[in-house]
Parts: C-alpha cells; sequence; structure tokens
C-alpha cells in the first residue's frame, strides 16, 4: 500500500500526546503515518495559515495537513461570523469556513466540539486510573449529575460549562496536569469507545482513515 | 494556566500533609544570611550557574545525610564535600558556624528545628546548639522548647527518639518531619551507578534518593499497588512509547536480587545498559512524582530534573511536579525555561549573585510576583521571561 505522510497541526501537549498516542498506531496500520506538530495555544487566522504554509513548503505539497484545535475559545472567526443553530452546524461551517480561506487541497480543518476534555466524558469510569490514590466514586457521582443527559459533544461553552471545568470542579488535580493526565484517560477509553460516544470526532477520524494520495 | 493564590495552595494542601514555612539559613556556602524566608507549597528556584540554586538544594541534601539511618551522616557528608570550611561562607576564617531554623505548620500547630554548627580547628563541624520548639493551638499557652546540648558531632535527635526519657516523644515526632524531607538526586545514570545494577528486592518500601532500588521499588508497586504502577507505565509510554513494559522478576541466580530489565513493542527484552541517561532520569522521576501517597515524602526536592531530557518529557514532567505539589510540598531547582513557562510568578524564586562587602558576594533569593508582570505576560509566557532576563536571574 503507497505510504500517506499525515501532520496534525494540536493546540497543545495534551492533543498532540492524543495524536501520537492513540491515532498514530491506529493509522500506521493502514499505511498512513502522522506526526504531531504543536501550535503554541489556540491559533488565529492568519496563525494558522502561516504554519500550514510553512508545512507545505517543508513538505514541498506532498503531505495531508490537518489540525486539532478546541472549539471553545477558538481564535479564528468570530462568534458572530458563525452561522448554525446546533453545535453540530456551528463547528462544520467553522471548518468549511477554514478549508475556504486557507484554500489548500490535501488540508482538513478540524475542531474538538467543545474542548479535548470532551473525549474523557465519554466514559467518566475510566477518570479512576488517573487517581489511584482515592476511591472517585463519590467525585464520579457529582461529575455525572453536573453533566445530565448530554452526550460529550454537547457539554458547552461557558466559563464554568467547558468540559474541562466541569471535570476541574470535581477533580482539582486535573486542572494543574492535564497534559499528563488527559491522553491516559482517553488511551484507557480506546478509540472505538470515542469514536461511538463523539459522532463529530467520529467524521474526522473516518476522513482521516481513507485517506489516499 | 490557573493563577491560584498561594493562600490558597496553602489551604489545598493543609491537613494532607506539613509544609516548611520560615526558612533561615546562614554562613552555609554563598548564604550569608536567608532570614526567615517565606516557602510555599511549590518553590521553583531558578538562577545562572553559580548564583547559589545548587548550595540551597545542598543545605538539605546535608540535613537529609544528618538524619540517616540510626547513627546520622553528617561528618560523612562533610567529608563528601571536601572539608569542613569549603561549608562555610567564604570558608572558616570569615564564619564560623552555620546557623538555621525551620519552621513547620501543621493541623492546629507550629513547630520549629533550629541548629547551630560550630567550626572546630583543625577542621570540624559539631553541633553548638540544637533546639526543638512547638506550640500547639488551645492546648499551649507558651512555645514548649527542648534543647538538646551541645558538642556533638551528629544530631542528638536521633539518640533522644531512641532513649526512653521526657523527650522521647517530642524528639520521635521532630525525627519523622524531618526525615520527611527528601532530596531527589537523579544525576548519576552512568554504568555503574545503583539504578543500572542489580538490586536487593526487598528495598522496595520507598524510593532511594538516587532510585538506587528503582527496580525493586517498581517491582513492590506492580504487585502491591498495580493501578500506581500502571499510571506510571502510561505517563512514561506518553514519551517513551518503545516501553511495552518493565520485565520485573527476582534474577536466576539470585532470587533476593532484582534488575531493571524492560520489554520494547516487538516483545523482545533489555537489560538497564539499554536504556539511555535520560531515558533512567525521566523513569525515575516519572516513578518518583507518582508513586502512592502513602510513600511520598512530605517534602520533595528535586534539582535541574530537566538534565539530560527532551522538551516533551520536561513539559511532562512540569504538570506532574504540579500535580505533586497538590499532596505535597515541592521544592525545584531548574535552568529550564520550559519548565518555568508551565508555572506563575508567585511560585518562582529568583536567586543572585550579590556584593555586599569588597569582593564578597552572597546569594539572594526573592519570590516573584503576577502584578508587576502582568503586561509583560501578554506576550509572553514565563520562561521567555526568564530567557530574556525580565525576572532576573541571568549571569551579571
Amino acid at each position: 500500500m503507497p505510504e500517506i505522510s499525515l501532520t496534525i497541526l494540536c493546540e497543545g501537549q495534551t492533543e498532540a500526546r492524543f495524536v501520537s498516542s492513540i491515532l498514530r498506531p491506529y493509522l500506521k496500520e493502514r499505511s498512513i503515518f502522522v506526526k504531531s506538530v504543536e501550535l503554541n495555544g489556540s491559533p488565529s487566522l492568519k496563525q494558522l495559515k502561516n504554519q500550514v504554509e510553512s508545512l507545505r513548503s517543508q513538505h514541498r505539497g506532498h503531505a495531508h495537513i490537518s489540525t486539532m484545535i478546541d472549539y471553545y475559545k477558538q481564535r479564528l472567526l468570530s462568534n458572530e461570523q458563525i452561522i448554525g443553530r446546533t453545535p453540530f452546524e456551528r463547528v462544520q461551517y467553522l471548518e468549511a469556513e477554514i478549508a475556504q480561506r486557507i484554500a489548500h487541497s490535501n488540508f482538513l480543518p478540524y475542531l474538538q466540539l467543545h474542548e479535548f476534555e470532551a473525549l474523557l466524558l465519554t466514559d467518566l469510569d475510566k477518570l479512576q486510573f488517573a487517581f489511584p490514590d482515592e476511591d472517585v466514586t463519590n467525585q464520579l457521582l457529582g461529575l455525572r449529575k453536573d453533566l445530565g443527559n448530554k452526550s460529550p459533544e454537547e457539554v458547552n461553552d461557558g466559563e464554568n460549562t467547558a468540559p474541562s471545568k466541569r471535570i476541574a470542579k470535581f477533580f482539582p488535580e486535573y486542572e494543574l496536569s492535564k497534559p499528563a493526565i488527559g491522553p491516559n484517560i482517553a488511551k484507557q477509553i480506546g478509540l472505538d469507545t470515542l469514536r461511538n460516544a463523539c459522532p463529530h470526532f467520529d467524521e474526522w477520524v473516518t476522513k482521516l482513515e481513507n485517506l489516499s494520495v | 494556566m490557573t493563577s491560584e493564590s498561594q493562600a490558597q495552595k496553602h489551604e489545598r494542601i493543609r491537613g494532607r500533609t506539613e509544609t516548611l514555612t520560615r526558612l533561615s539559613i546562614s554562613g552555609f556556602k554563598s548564604i550569608r544570611e536567608l532570614n526567615d524566608f517565606e516557602m510555599c507549597p511549590f518553590n521553583v528556584f531558578i538562577g545562572a550557574n553559580g548564583s547559589g540554586k545548587s548550595n540551597f538544594i545542598d543545605f538539605f541534601r546535608m540535613l537529609n545525610h544528618a538524619f540517616k539511618s540510626a547513627e546520622g551522616h553528617l561528618q560523612h557528608y562533610i567529608a563528601e564535600s571536601g572539608n569542613a570550611s569549603s561549608l562555610l561562607h567564604y570558608g572558616a576564617k570569615q564564619f564560623r558556624h552555620i546557623d538555621s531554623a525551620l519552621k513547620f505548620d501543621g493541623n492546629n500547630q507550629w513547630s520549629q528545628y533550629s541548629f547551630s554548627l560550630a567550626w572546630g580547628a583543625p577542621d570540624e563541624l559539631f553541633y553548638a546548639s540544637e533546639l526543638l520548639e512547638y506550640q500547639r493551638d488551645g492546648k499551649d499557652f507558651q512555645p514548649r522548647k527542648t534543647q538538646l546540648g551541645s558538642g556533638h558531632r551528629e544530631t542528638a535527635v536521633l539518640k533522644a527518639a531512641k532513649e526512653d526519657s521526657l523527650v522521647k516523644k517530642t524528639a520521635s515526632v521532630f525525627l519523622m518531619r524531618l526525615r520527611g524531607i527528601q532530596v531527589y538526586h537523579f544525576h548519576d545514570t552512568s554504568s555503574s551507578a545503583y539504578v543500572r545494577l542489580t538490586q536487593d528486592i526487598d528495598g522496595n518500601q520507598y524510593l532511594a534518593h538516587h532510585a538506587g532500588n528503582l527496580a525493586a521499588f517498581l517491582y513492590g508497586l506492580k504487585i502491591n499497588k498495580f493501578h500506581h504502577y500502571q499510571r506510571i507505565l502510561a505517563t512514561l509510554q506518553l514519551v517513551l512509547p518503545f516501553i511495552r513494559d518493565f520485565v520485573l522478576e527476582p534474577e536466576v541466580f539470585n532470587q533476593r536480587s532484582i534488575l531493571l530489565r524492560w520489554m520494547d513493542q516487538s516483545g523482545e527484552t533489555f537489560g538497564p545498559h539499554q536504556l539511555s541517561d535520560g531515558a533512567i532520569r525521566l523513569i525515575s522521576l516519572v516513578t518518583a512524582l507518582l508513586q502512592p501517597e502513602e510513600t511520598l515524602p512530605s517534602i520533595m526536592i528535586v534539582d535541574e530534573p530537566e538534565l539530560g531530557l527532551h522538551p516533551a518529557a520536561v513539559s511532562l514532567v512540569a504538570s506532574l511536579l504540579k500535580a505533586v505539589s497538590l499532596k505535597r510540598q515541592v521544592i525545584v531547582a531548574t535552568q529550564s525555561p520550559l519548565l518555568i513557562r508551565a508555572y506563575d510568578p508567585e511560585d518562582i524564586v529568583v536567586v543572585e549573585r550579590q556584593a555586599y562587602a569588597a569582593g564578597r558576594e552572597e546569594s539572594i533569593f526573592s519570590r516573584l510576583e503576577s502584578k508587576p508582570l502582568k503586561r509583560w505576560l501578554k506576550n509572553f509566557d514565563l520562561g521567555e521571561l526568564y530567557e530574556k532576563n525580565v525576572t532576573g536571574g541571568a549571569p551579571q
């Protein structure tokens, strides 16, 4: 099978480690070789365009490029410019707009609804893995109640309601060392479960695994 | 980045562990006079080479030696350092004693250990005084004091904690408190370092300060604290993805020994000499920082954790140090902008050399504050500000 090279521009360490430890081995089996490159925080449209073009020039146009950026607090377009009633419609609109404005073939922008931490909400029990010193049953009960019926990608984007803030409310340690804890929990949950519970994420992984030269 | 105040951090750690809140050191190496310095739950010391950061850590290493085993190893430490005069600020001609006081805050009480080491001819250091003080809220109207005599060469606390007397209980509590301060020093990863050699399989209750019993300790975790072991392995795999697992079993030729063997992703087994210095150092660090809470020392001190580590590993360690500070007091000495970048100004103590008399210099310690740096931090991270010398701490 011909080898395909894919670079994913990641917002931070947490996303970069997620890509390396979970997406990379999975896509390698399909002859897609993934590299994660760290952006320095959430990029503006101009900053993203610069980095996509630099990558382009580095690989002389042959590599596929994607992104893993949080939808919450994104700086690519202002909120007024985004059209759509549901979060899914809005993020899809945003991704299409970005793809148009950074017009390159082989560029597939992806934003995580609403943040990376949404992935960790797909199987709350796995949070225990990160805290072996204590029994976190009570915290998990509190968190489950706090989330109600929302699906992970629908958990919203307020100062106190974003996924990471909800987790931090019950697990203060999480706030302090996300990059060490987050990817590990995601790995415990497993790619299949993540895809089943997060449709927008699943859509992205499907596009990636079907990339062709 | 959270900008939690130090008061909030103190509050969070209270009840979980005792913390060192005030520290005085005078006459020790480049530290002429550090007076009642405020220590916080999380402390990151930065400064140029030779500024005195390492001397600060060495002070605690001296304490570790002083309280080591039943007899104490202060004299051993002095011998290792060269001679008694080399520990004194500008040698024995100038300063003839090292004084120190360590104040601790615990649940509803404070306690303080103070001592004075005096120089004696031809080249000796002995205890001129040792004092144990404490005061419990609502129980003691005045601080209770216990003097431990003078003229002894190893700390009198050790003996006082063993022998039946009125001071036995107090001395035991202080002994435990002072032994709870642990300097971790993983710099020796040479081919003959303890960590790479066969280890006594029974030495697995606590992680040694040089990680010499790393294999034994991990073996103990794998058997008794499997979830902790799993967490350590998974965390290591984030930056050392080639390690599938550690192979930890008693050696065939000697069931009392164990070696740090490991397996790569293809299933092949390797020995400790096939791990790079940086990898060994990282495994030691991650194990130290993710060990079960009950074996965590109350005060963890790490000198230059960034040594030999890839930037991704440095960032990982930065987050782990921060996580530990929720449970225990942490003191770190570092040169790394990458490490510094993960923290808040209040976490940082800048160490600089300053002249105080003709030809004489001393180490000065000052904690950073957020407010003056607020505008800078809009455009630069704390690591960059350190590189630019906005924070201070550059060679001058």
